[in-house]
């Protein structure tokens, strides 16, 4: 039988569908009756929902330009 | 490794040193997107990225090719990203665990709105990606790399887990407290946005 704090070790399991499938069925059972663990797999998953959509930074023009020079000098080496 | 990738690599290889510009422009954005969260400062991003390109050119004649060059190169990355200090500033150190971030009786619980999260492709509210980041560099290098590796990279368990050298195990155990660690950070902004409502 799953208790709280087991199940709060592998919310992440879970969330990324590499739980196996004896325990997901424990899990939801348990998620079914336990409201506090239900609360706290929500708010967890939609944390991991918005560190997923924070954007990327692109690398400065300027940076990119001195990136290309200098491997275009190192290209003169070879 | 995407066949197209392969194909720049061999032509590189075969003596064509030009084909690294195709490489360049490929991953020089994600590049610099994942040493961006890695070292906290756009400065100190952008020498990695040098440093990242200038291994990779030098050394890109002995990649075997087990890996897919994207993978090779984030590991190329990694390495330059654990070497770099941030003048001045203090790399965070300590180790996180499970029974801090246990659910605490009479404790404030957390609540995240279903409007913060907007549909995918679009940009979430910037002070809310703005606690995000913060609360990721709050996280020690090993934390941050494998959150940053899985959540924004996309990168799969395995190859995290090859990228850093280390088991997948050990991904598991980080990324679940990396990400314990980032939703706790964002009690202050919820509780506070709940108050403004």
């Amino acid at each position: 039988m799953v208790k709280c704090k087991d199940l709060f070790g592998k919310m992440s399991e879970y969330l990324d569908g590499e739980m196996d499938l004896a325990m997901i069925e424990e899990a939801e059972r348990h998620i079914g009756h336990c409201t506090e663990c239900k609360e706290t797999l929500d708010t967890f998953r939609k944390s991991v929902a918005l560190i997923k959509r924070t954007k990327t930074k692109k690398l400065p023009h300027d940076d990119r330009k001195r990136l290309k020079e200098l491997i275009q000098r190192e290209m003169e080496k070879m | 490794m995407t066949d197209s990738d392969r194909i720049v690599v061999e032509r590189f290889k075969n003596g064509d040193a030009s084909a690294f510009d195709e490489l360049l422009s490929r991953y020089e954005d994600r590049i610099y997107g994942f040493l961006y969260r890695m070292c906290r400062c756009p400065e100190g991003a952008a020498d990695v990225t040098q440093e990242t390109f200038l291994n990779a050119f030098r050394y890109l004649a002995e990649f075997r090719g087990d890996a897919s060059f994207k993978n090779w190169l984030y590991k190329v990355a990694a390495n330059s990203c654990y070497k770099y200090k941030r003048k001045g500033v203090n790399e965070p150190n300590f180790e996180l665990s499970l029974e801090q971030f246990l659910p605490q009786e009479g404790g404030t619980a957390l609540e995240i709105p279903d409007e913060a999260l907007v549909p995918e492709g679009q940009a979430l509210n910037a002070e809310l990606a703005g606690q995000i980041e913060e609360a990721i560099g709050k996280l020690p290098k090993k934390y941050r790399l494998v959150i940053v590796l899985r959540d924004a990279e996309g990168l799969s368990g395995e190859e995290t887990a090859r990228v850093l050298d280390i088991s997948t195990a050990a991904v598991k155990s980080r990324l679940h407290r990396a990400r314990l660690f980032v939703r706790d950070e964002l009690k202050d902004y919820f509780g506070s946005e709940k108050a403004k409502r």
